[in-house]
């Protein structure tokens, strides 16, 4: 077999993968029991652009309806099936260990902007390095606070979550969840109730979306 | 020592004036957002952005990596930058998750070595 | 997954709820589509700034990384004044000479944040 073998995903699941694969090439599995990989070969692997990644999403939500399945970063491949078999037999406990945890459930992506003015007028000078500190230290805390507004209540609705990366300048709040897919849609209502009652924040959620940011280690 | 007093003095000036470009800078942003609104963007274009958006997070970003690395498929982008992007992605999950530990002990910042 | 959003007159939206309309959020999308789209710099002139780009992005993200473990130790009381005083000062002498390789480099503080393309901003 020349070319390789496109990686969608790793599953547990014993049933046929639905659909196909980018480029309508037909999908397989790759058995390494209990685990397998879906596939499908090409001869090249694909070029980056919005189109294909498109299409790769398609792919990876199709295996959705398998039942629990750990979607792969894209262009992820192998040159021959015996590499991922093993590899899938050399992580097998990673694998079991991270489809347990978001079988059932899917991801979802939040953003806000949080609109913390800057603050008042510039200090007195010279201004001392204290000083400086400081307010520094009280910024972050405005802007922390007006974080967990967002957060909190989001967390409370999910299985696990990837908490927002404290920002500095950029006041930019991106986190993810894994909610279960019957709470998909309380959690929506949720983050339109937030949007339309927190002051100065604009929030704006995505998904459901296959569990990318929950494949490794645990979060909650 | 007056140097000293208008080395800080400068400083501070100078401090001064990046945070107001950056009230500035806040402000215009704000500005362009809202004009965006009235001019009437469709709410089909904004969507699709931040959908966009997400999408590439999850898919070059996140999922499962074997072997260590993405493959073959992103020859368009630099290693050097996938390495950096997975070192902050890392530096950050230390943040996060060793912070308060890394905060206990360690070297305190000297002035002398800028 | 069941809630298949296929009648949105949009082709790809996956919004789920709130309001996607951000400022920042333009700058990322715009950097974001120059990437996809394969704009490639080749120019050297624009090879040489971006690796001032680079450097100065590595200085500003190691700043603020220090300057967020100074805060968590202030709160977590573990400085002396002195110490504070002394932080304080280095901080402000970094955030001038980050301003002086600015100026030096041509470079404004929206450059400041490297595209990594696809893969996002660096900070």
């Amino acid at each position: 077999m020349s070319g390789v073998l496109y990686v969608y995903a790793i599953t547990d699941s014993l049933a046929q993968p639905r659909g196909t694969g980018l480029g309508e090439a037909p999908l397989q599995r790759i058995e390494s029991r209990p685990l397998a990989g879906i596939a499908s070969e090409h001869a090249v692997p694909p070029e980056l652009d919005e189109k294909v990644l498109w299409e790769h999403e398609q792919v990876v939500e199709n295996l959705m309806s398998m039942g629990a399945i750990l979607p792969l970063r894209f262009g992820s491949s192998v040159e021959h099936a015996e590499a991922l078999i093993a590899m899938l037999a050399e992580r097998r406990e990673e694998f079991l260990a991270a489809l347990e945890r978001v079988r059932g459930a899917v991801e979802i992506s939040v953003r806000a902007e949080v609109s913390v003015a800057p603050t008042e007028a510039p200090p007195p000078r010279p201004q001392s390095g204290t000083a400086y500190l400081l307010r520094r230290a009280e910024e972050e805390r405005r802007e922390r606070d007006a974080a967990e507004l967002v957060h909190q209540p989001l967390a409370a609705l999910a299985r696990g979550c990837v908490p927002p990366a404290s920002t500095h300048d950029r006041r930019q709040f991106k986190a993810a969840y894994l909610v279960e897919e019957s709470g998909v849609e309380a959690f929506g209502n949720r983050v339109g109730e937030l949007n339309t009652d927190l002051e100065g924040v604009r929030i704006s959620s995505t998904g459901p979306w296959p569990p990318y940011s929950f494949v490794a280690g645990g979060s909650t | 020592m007056s140097e000293q007093r208008e080395q800080m003095q400068r400083r501070s000036e100078e401090a001064a004036r990046r945070r107001d470009r950056d009230r500035d800078a806040w402000r215009k942003r704000n500005e362009a957002s809202r004009e965006r609104q009235e001019r009437g963007v469709s709410r089909a274009l904004r969507d699709r952005d931040v959908s966009l958006l997400d999408l590439v997070d999850r898919l070059l970003d996140g999922g499962v990596v074997i072997h260590g690395d993405i493959t073959l498929a992103v020859a368009d982008v630099d290693l050097i930058y996938v390495g950096l992007r997975a070192l902050i992605a890392s530096v950050e999950t230390i943040e996060r998750d060793v912070g308060i530990s890394l905060s206990a002990k360690g070297p305190a910042l000297k002035a002398s070595a800028l | 997954m069941s809630a298949r959003r296929q009648t949105r007159p949009a082709r790809h939206s996956k919004l789920l709820a709130g309001d996607p309309d951000f400022a920042p959020l333009g700058d990322e999308l715009e950097r974001l589509d120059g990437a996809l789209r394969r704009r490639v710099n080749a120019d050297r002139e624009n090879l040489e700034k971006g690796l001032a780009q680079l450097v100065l992005t590595l200085i500003e993200l190691l700043r603020q990384l220090m300057e967020r473990q100074a805060l968590r130790r202030i709160e977590g009381g573990s400085l002396t004044p002195d110490e504070i005083e002394r932080l304080g000062e280095t901080f402000m002498l970094l955030e001038e000479r980050m301003n002086e390789l600015k100026e030096a480099f041509e470079i404004e503080d929206e450059d400041l944040n490297l595209d990594l393309g696809p893969l996002g901003r660096l900070i």
